[in-house]
């Protein structure tokens, strides 16, 4: 390229040379410093990344390595994040706010569930009704702000090390929920309620179990034997999380969710156990009625909540889903 | 005139020294970047048919591996069940590696078709064409009812083995059926709420009087809302309460649209003429 300077006027001449001065000064002081080791070398090419772009940037674990949790859970500062200035506090705020309306609008299908669910279920009394339903909002805006805290941690560089625990929605609404109703209905109700809760808890349960026992039996042909150990023995050590496996069915079969070993590895024969090994075990993150939105009876309730100010997109150009799928599935940001 | 002339100058030879320095070789990722940038070639990369197609088993060779043995489970089964002869062994595994090795055959042409475009932005599509059917395969596996193993079956069993074979196949079918309808029930209650005496009688009325698909997969969701939407109305609608009935009509709805990709698709039969 030629530099014509001769038929610049003066004036946007110096402003070039001044705005190609500050480039390169800016240049020079992005740079890690110069007696960094090199294992700061990598950190500081992607610590203004989030947290999917760094495991991008490492290297890829061991081919039959593929379980994505591990063991340890532990809150680490990035070592190169600066003290927030009240600036960057106030911005950091806004992303916060913003990034909580988007997780609301995400999550309100669990709680649209669960308000059906109740609907179903229980004659609340009319005056009591919209005091149920704000609860339910409470608890959906508690989520979706602890979502975005965590969200915008990830950003900034404070990340947990080991597994990520992302706050399960349907459980914060369903919590809420659950306290509000008790205060709000006759025991003999709440009693009522509280069994139906159980029983459809349990529906899920098997449910998650038979898909994921049925995906390994098609694989590993099991006998029917063993199909019912394995069941039992999973049912035995159940946790909630793990209502998470619902989610077996958007997942091609070569997947499986991160099924501890000694749930299904004791049953299976020595010509089974190198499939079981090498099939790959994914965390499917948490799971709530996503799948189409149940219709909240606005009269029903007493009248739709209040509505909330259209979300703004977060600083940064990511919206807090995108930013997440790609946290988990390690996927880079396309600009 | 002159002096300014030289000031920018002194300011581009600057400009250029610092992108140099950037690029520096001790920078590690950074210099990556900054190098990678300008590099504008198109090329599909070696391994990106097998990360297509062997998609979360690991590569060609972990994919075979796992075909293999998968096969030799298969095998042992119908062995163990039907009591099989060393010559009806002979013959399925026979079969069976013809399957695997047309399917392998198929992997290697598309490499090769690959190969010979993989600097053409346009053919990366084509490629993807090409691979996903054999994605589908990997996934669904290989001795499906299309295979050659699958048609060779019937004609090397014995009708008394043969009815031991189906047992145990639809037995498994049965089980996993079961367990779509479940994870579907619990799925649709995400727009109608059910008490649990009316999901357990939706469960069985749907296990009970409806088939379960040619192929299970990602659609089992879709299959489920299918065969829901097709069941007699005076079956269905007792079940639910007004509200309910009235809630039901959109994934019913839904399940009906989704007919003709599901046939089309294989994943269910066709309707009754």
């Amino acid at each position: 390229m030629r530099f014509r300077s001769a038929s610049l006027p003066a004036r946007r001449r110096s402003l070039t040379v001044v705005w190609v001065i500050a480039g390169l000064f800016m240049s020079l002081l992005s740079r890690p410093a110069a007696s960094d080791d090199a294992k700061a070398k990598p950190r500081a090419a992607v610590e203004n990344l989030p947290a999917a772009d760094e495991a991008q940037a490492k290297p890829e674990p061991e081919k039959n390595d593929k379980k994505t949790t591990r063991p340890v859970a532990k809150k680490i500062e990035n070592k190169n994040a600066k003290p927030v200035p009240a600036d960057a506090e106030a911005a950091q705020k806004k992303a916060i706010e913003a990034y909580t309306q988007q997780f609301k609008q995400q999550f309100r299908p669990a709680l649209n569930a669960e308000l059906s669910f109740v609907r179903q279920l229980c004659d609340i009394p009319v005056a009591k009704r919209p005091v149920v339903r704000a609860a339910g909002e409470a608890s959906l805006e508690e989520a979706a702000k602890k979502m975005a805290e965590m969200q915008q941690n990830q950003m900034r560089g404070i990340r947990a090390m080991g597994e990520i625990t992302w706050p399960d929605p349907a459980k914060y609404v369903r919590e809420g929920l659950v306290k509000s109703l008790q205060e709000n209905l006759a025991p003999e109700q709440f009693a009522a309620y509280k069994k139906e809760s159980e029983l459809r808890s349990a529906a899920r349960k098997q449910a998650a179990i038979l898909c994921v026992v049925a995906r390994i039996d098609d694989a590993l042909r099991l006998s029917a034997e063993q199909r019912d150990k394995i069941v039992e023995s999973i049912a035995a050590g159940w946790k909630d999380g793990w209502e998470s496996w619902l989610m077996i069915e958007q997942y091609p079969e070569q997947y499986l969710p991160a099924i501890p070993d000694q749930f299904v590895a004791p049953h299976l024969s020595p010509q089974q156990k190198p499939i079981w090994q090498a099939w790959q075990k994914v965390n499917f993150g948490y799971w709530y009625q996503w799948n189409g939105q149940a219709v909240v009876d606005d009269d029903w309730w007493g009248g739709a909540p209040k509505k909330a100010e259209k979300p703004a997109r977060p600083p940064g150009g990511d919206g807090p889903i995108e930013a997440i799928y790609r946290s988990l599935l390690g996927v880079k940001r396309v600009r | 005139m002159r002096r300014s002339r030289f000031v920018c100058m002194i300011a581009v030879a600057m400009s250029a020294l610092s992108t140099i320095a950037i690029a520096a070789p001790d920078d590690g990722v950074d210099a990556a970047v900054s190098t990678m940038q300008p590099v504008e070639a198109f090329q599909i990369a070696d391994n990106t048919i097998d990360q297509w197609i062997f998609q979360g088993v690991g590569g060609e060779a972990q994919g075979k591996d796992r075909i293999n043995r998968q096969l030799k489970l298969q095998l042992d089964e119908l062995a163990d069940v039907c009591s099989l002869s060393e010559e009806q062994k002979a013959r399925l595994t026979l079969a069976a590696h013809g399957d695997i090795k047309r399917f392998f055959d198929q992997v290697q042409a598309v490499k090769r078709r690959v190969q010979v475009v993989k600097n053409d932005r346009n053919a990366a599509g084509l490629a993807w064409q090409e691979a996903q059917p054999l994605q589908m395969k990997m996934t669904t596996g290989l001795f499906g009812e299309s295979s050659l193993f699958a048609r060779v079956v019937p004609k090397t069993l014995t009708p008394e083995q043969s009815a031991k074979y189906k047992s145990i196949v639809n037995e498994r079918r049965n089980f996993r059926y079961r367990a779509c309808v479940l994870a579907a029930v619990v799925q649709l209650e995400g727009q109608v709420a059910l008490r649990d005496e009316q999901r357990q009688k939706l469960v069985e009325l749907l296990v009970n009087e409806t088939k379960p698909p040619k192929v299970f997969g990602q659609q089992n969701y879709q299959v489920v809302l299918y065969r829901l939407a097709s069941l007699p109305k005076e079956k269905l609608k007792p079940i639910f309460d007004d509200r309910q009935w009235k809630l039901l009509e959109q994934p019913l709805m839904q399940g009906r649209s989704m007919e003709q990709y599901l046939v089309q698709s294989g994943f269910v039969e066709g309707p009754a003429k």
